[in-house]
């Protein structure tokens, strides 16, 4: 992925992401026409405002990421994650419940082939979400993880714990 | 009447987020470390403000994009904030619990700053 520092690619990325937030908090259903232009209206000002000031910081940021196949990948994701995190749920219920505290936590290093920062950081995100595991740092393309209860096999740690989230981030943002 | 059945869907999601808060509640007091009750209250609190915030959306249908957008936020940041913690309370070198098995951190920005 060639990319591009900040100019209109990124200028055009963050106006639309703040618009599209605009509205999604100013809408309401069954509310008149008037205030919907009017809404419309201000959300365009407040996009170009808020693109104009903050663009320059944001170099990597592209309207190729609205690309259909990305919002495919990003869709299983977001199914992915919310089932991932009710597990996370229930597992964290039952250690909290069970009067032995079954843990047996440390901190293990794995590493990721995501290579945008971005990515990354919804990996992480993702991590700190899911069963018994919390992500602490991340440097270069290792990330350490502090896990409740550390598997037996430290090779399988990967694969555990990352789960097929790679696999979809990867599709979000190659 | 689909107003009444979203309005007891909607209270349904608050007591399955408030009790998930509590479990949060629970572990916060019961785990043996700082890292373990951050685990503890980082995913049981997520997702409990996310079903609570969800819930108040079904019952005033009126707010249900605002919800979504507040769950949106919440997902993104509650976690980085957990994080971030975490990190600092390893950097300033507050030991792991007794049992732990294992301890692989060696990454240089997180190296122990400890004032003797």
């Amino acid at each position: 992925m060639q990319e591009s520092k900040g100019g209109k690619d990124s200028f055009a990325f963050v106006s639309i992401i703040t618009f599209v937030t605009w509205i999604a908090l100013t809408l309401s259903p069954g509310m008149s026409l008037i205030d919907f232009y009017q809404e419309v209206f201000v959300g365009i000002i407040v996009a170009i405002t808020v693109a104009a000031l903050t663009y320059k910081h944001l170099p990597n940021a592209s309207v190729r990421y609205f690309h259909p196949r990305r919002f495919g990948y990003l869709f299983v994701y977001v199914f992915v994650f919310l089932w991932a995190m009710i597990k996370a749920n229930f597992n964290m219920a039952r250690i909290v419940l069970s009067p032995k505290l079954p843990i047996r936590p440390g901190i293990v290093r794995i590493t990721t082939n995501l290579k945008p920062n971005v990515a990354k950081l919804m990996l992480g995100n993702s991590i700190t979400l899911t069963p018994g595991t919390m992500t602490m740092e991340v440097d270069g393309n290792s990330l350490y993880i502090h896990w409740v209860q550390v598997c037996e096999d430290l090779s399988q740690a990967g694969n555990i714990i990352k789960g097929s989230f790679e696999k979809w981030l990867g599709g979000v943002f190659s | 009447m689909i107003e009444l059945i979203l309005y007891y869907i909607g209270l349904g999601f608050c007591y399955l987020g408030s009790l998930f808060l509590i479990f949060g509640g629970i572990g916060l007091v019961r785990m043996p470390d700082v890292y373990n009750r951050m685990q503890a209250s980082t995913k049981t609190t997520t997702l409990g403000l996310m079903s609570i915030v969800l819930g108040v959306g079904l019952m005033q249908p009126l707010w249900i994009i605002k919800a979504i957008v507040i769950i949106i936020f919440i997902a993104m940041t509650a976690p980085v904030g957990a994080s971030a913690m975490a990190r600092a309370s390893y950097k300033s070198g507050i030991p792991l619990y007794k049992g732990s098995v294992i301890d692989q951190c060696d990454a240089p920005s997180c190296k122990k700053e400890v004032k003797e």
